[in-house]
Parts: C-alpha cells; structure tokens; sequence
C-alpha cells in the first residue's frame, strides 16, 4: 500500500512552487514571482489564522458573536485606506467595480447559501482544500463546474433589472471618497464591536493580528497585479480549460468572447493573475499544514457532509459567476474600491447564510 | 482510499496540467479580465454602464 507522508508532501510543493515559479518568471519577469510568493503568504496565513468566513458568519447566526464578521470589515476598511487613492492616482490599477442588478441579487444568496453547505467560501476552500481537508477535495471540483455553468449563464441576465456600476461618493475628490467608504466600513466594525461589548463577548486579539496581515497582503496583490485580490475568476478559467480539454467547445460561448475572458482562455493559465494567486495559496497552506502536521488529522467526513459540500461547491460557483465574484472579489474588493455592488453582495449572501445555517441545523451538521 | 493519496494525486495531476497548458499556450503578461477596456466587471463582462 503506498504510503504518503508529511515530508513527501511539503517536498512536492516545493517542487510544484519552485516549477511554477520558474515557469512565471520566464513569462511575466519578477511580477509573476511575487504574485506566486504573496499566494503562499496568503494561504500560509488564512490556514494560520483560520481566517474563515463561512465560520465567522455562521457563529454570528448561530450564537451571536459577531468577533469574525466585526474583523472583516476590519478587514474592507484598512484595505479602502489604500486601495481607493491607489485607484483614482494610478491609470494602471483598477477597482472591483461591477453593476448592481438582478444577477447580482440571486448570485450572493445562491453564493451565500451555498457557503454553509460545504462550510467555506472562495478563499476558504482554496486554504483548507490546500491543507488536504477532504470535505474540499469533493467541493473545489463542483466550484470549477458551477463557475463555468455561471459563465453560461451571466451574459443573458447582466442587464435585467441594472442600475449599473454605483460608485460610492463617486463624484467626489479621491479624499473625501477614501473618507466616506472608510467610515462606512469602520462603522459596521465599531457596531459589531460594542454589541460584542454588549454581549461580554471578547474579541479575538489574534485575529486582530490576522486582520492586520490580510489587509497588507491584500493591499500587495493590488499594488503588484493591478487589480483586487480575486479568486473564483481562477477556478471558472481552469475549469473552461478542462471543458475544452473534453472537447466542449467554451470557446464558442457568449462569455468567452468578451476580450478579457477569451484573452485570459487563450493564453497560459499563468498568464491569469487570479490562477497564479490561488495556486499560490493552495501551496502556502499545503506547506504550513505539512509542517504542522495537519494531514494527519483529515479523515473522510460522512456521506451527507460529502454531498452537502458538493451541492455547496456547485452553488458558489454559478453564485459566484452571477455576482461578480465571492467574499474576497465581490464584498473585500468591491466595498474596499468603494463599489456599492460589494456592500449588496455582503447583505445578500449573509441572508443565503442564514438559509445554509437552518439547512445546516436540519441535517445535523456539527 | 486515504486523503493524502488522493490529495497527493490531485496536486500531481494538477501540476502537469499546468505545465501542459504553459507549454502549450502563448504566453503574455499578466492580467485579469476586468482590466481589459470595455469590462465593467472583475470577471471581464462588459455590462452596461448607467
């Protein structure tokens, strides 16, 4: 019987690492080594923190701590301190902007729902999928088909019930916007902190600390890529691949004739800033869970659970795709570009959450 | 069948992919879709804009 071991796996990520590294900087120079290198800082930091966001919400839902949610907003306003002025000073960097519509409406709830049943959302599976948690291992290939499912669908529903992109103060000097979102982000941090205060609940000091380190990451990859941290544009674009590797021809689709997309479609996958981010965070977290011998622990969860993530993984894919993106693309860089999409995004997928929660409790999920 | 095979195997396949791919494609910088001119989205779609 084969036996795999720790040791075996942190040397094959390093290879992986060290390959894939090489490979990027023989095409995008020095660029595409630090994108690979702030993926594995992030997902070294996700799985060190466990900076989950299905849990955080869930635990606001279920016993009404609001310390995980409080630090993402935590999370959205230190990030809008930069990424705003960083955006309107800089012609070469842009904001996650997208419109407020229907789409957007029924992706974050789908998105949000499904987040409680496979008990992740975008980023939480990459990490803990990284980390070889088996619940992922089922729910990271149903998020790949459901993005692409999603691309099918987008274009025929973008413009029903539009409003268009809504930029928050955004007719305003880049001050006075950088401002406004700020205090409204930082507000909703102050709101859940004194009802935590309320309810003699601590906050976590460590995730103030994992807060603090996101925001720095996340502020990197916008500085460095040009654009806010994204991760589900990445699983849509490997699965489009795989698609046309079946000889499904995606290619052909509404979507993958938009100029960005059939550009992303044609070339390398680590041409795709969103594919080399997350690769990166599936090697960070699978090195940090291999040194700290987290593989051992990861047993097969039951059969409901394994169904559940599945149904979950396909959910947030087709969610994700209708509304723009999940809980780091959609509400971390939309609200922290300043976008009223991203605000929608949260108060829709936390209301999916609260559905994904009660199924959760019907079933017996622990 | 233990996670570690199966998340071993994964990694393996997954790697050859993307090396497969890298090989087989034209490379050019790096970019998202929501950076290309008429995107009005992150994913790349040009919705309209009010």
């Amino acid at each position: 019987m084969l036996k795999v071991d720790n040791i075996s796996i942190f040397a094959l990520l390093i290879l992986a690492g060290l390959l894939l590294g090489l490979l990027s900087f023989f095409d995008s120079g020095i660029q595409g080594i630090i994108l690979l290198l702030l993926g594995i800082s992030l997902g070294a930091v996700f799985l060190f923190f466990q900076y989950g966001f299905a849990s955080g919400w869930r635990n606001l839902i279920l016993n009404k701590n609001p310390s995980m949610i409080s630090y993402h907003f935590l999370l959205a306003a230190l990030c809008c301190i930069i990424f705003i002025p960083l955006i309107e000073l800089s012609p070469n960097i842009i904001g996650s902007y997208a419109p407020v519509n229907l789409s957007l409406l029924i992706g974050a709830f789908i998105f949000g729902f499904g987040m409680q049943l496979a008990n992740g959302c975008g980023s939480g599976v990459l990490f803990t999928f990284g980390s070889g948690s088996t619940r992922m291992i089922v729910a990271l290939p149903f998020f790949i088909i459901g993005s692409v499912i999603g691309t099918l669908i987008l274009p025929f529903v973008i413009d029903i019930m539009s409003i268009g992109q809504i930029i928050i103060a955004g007719d305003t000097p880049a001050i006075l916007k950088t401002l406004v979102n700020f205090s409204a982000l930082f507000g909703v941090y102050l709101f859940f902190n004194s009802y935590a205060r309320r309810k003699n609940i601590k906050l976590d000091k460590r995730l103030l600390l994992g807060t603090f380190t996101v925001a720095i990451l996340c502020i990197l990859v916008l500085f460095f890529s040009g654009s806010p941290w994204g991760v589900t544009y990445g699983f849509t674009l490997w699965g489009a691949k795989l698609f046309q590797a079946f000889g499904i021809p995606i290619e052909s689709f509404t979507f993958w004739n938009y100029s960005g997309p059939k550009r992303s479609l044609e070339h390398s996958v680590l041409s795709d800033t969103s594919s080399l981010l997350n690769i990166g965070m599936i090697i960070g977290a699978g090195l940090l869970a291999s040194v700290i011998g987290l593989f051992s622990s990861n047993k097969w969860p039951s059969k409901v659970e394994l169904i559940s993530a599945a149904l979950g993984g396909l959910l947030m894919g087709i969610g994700a795709r209708l509304s723009f993106g999940c809980n780091i693309g959609a509400f971390l860089g939309g609200t922290a570009s300043g976008s009223l999409h991203g605000w929608v995004w949260f108060i829709m997928a936390f209301i999916g959450t609260y559905f994904g929660v009660a199924y959760r409790e019907k079933v017996g999920f622990k | 069948m233990n996670g570690k095979i199966v998340y071993t195997i994964i990694i393996i396949l997954a790697l050859a992919l993307v090396i497969y791919d890298h090989l087989t494609s034209p490379v050019s910088s790096l970019s998202s879709p929501g950076q290309t001119q008429e995107a009005c989205a992150p994913c790349g779609a040009p919705c309209k804009v009010e």
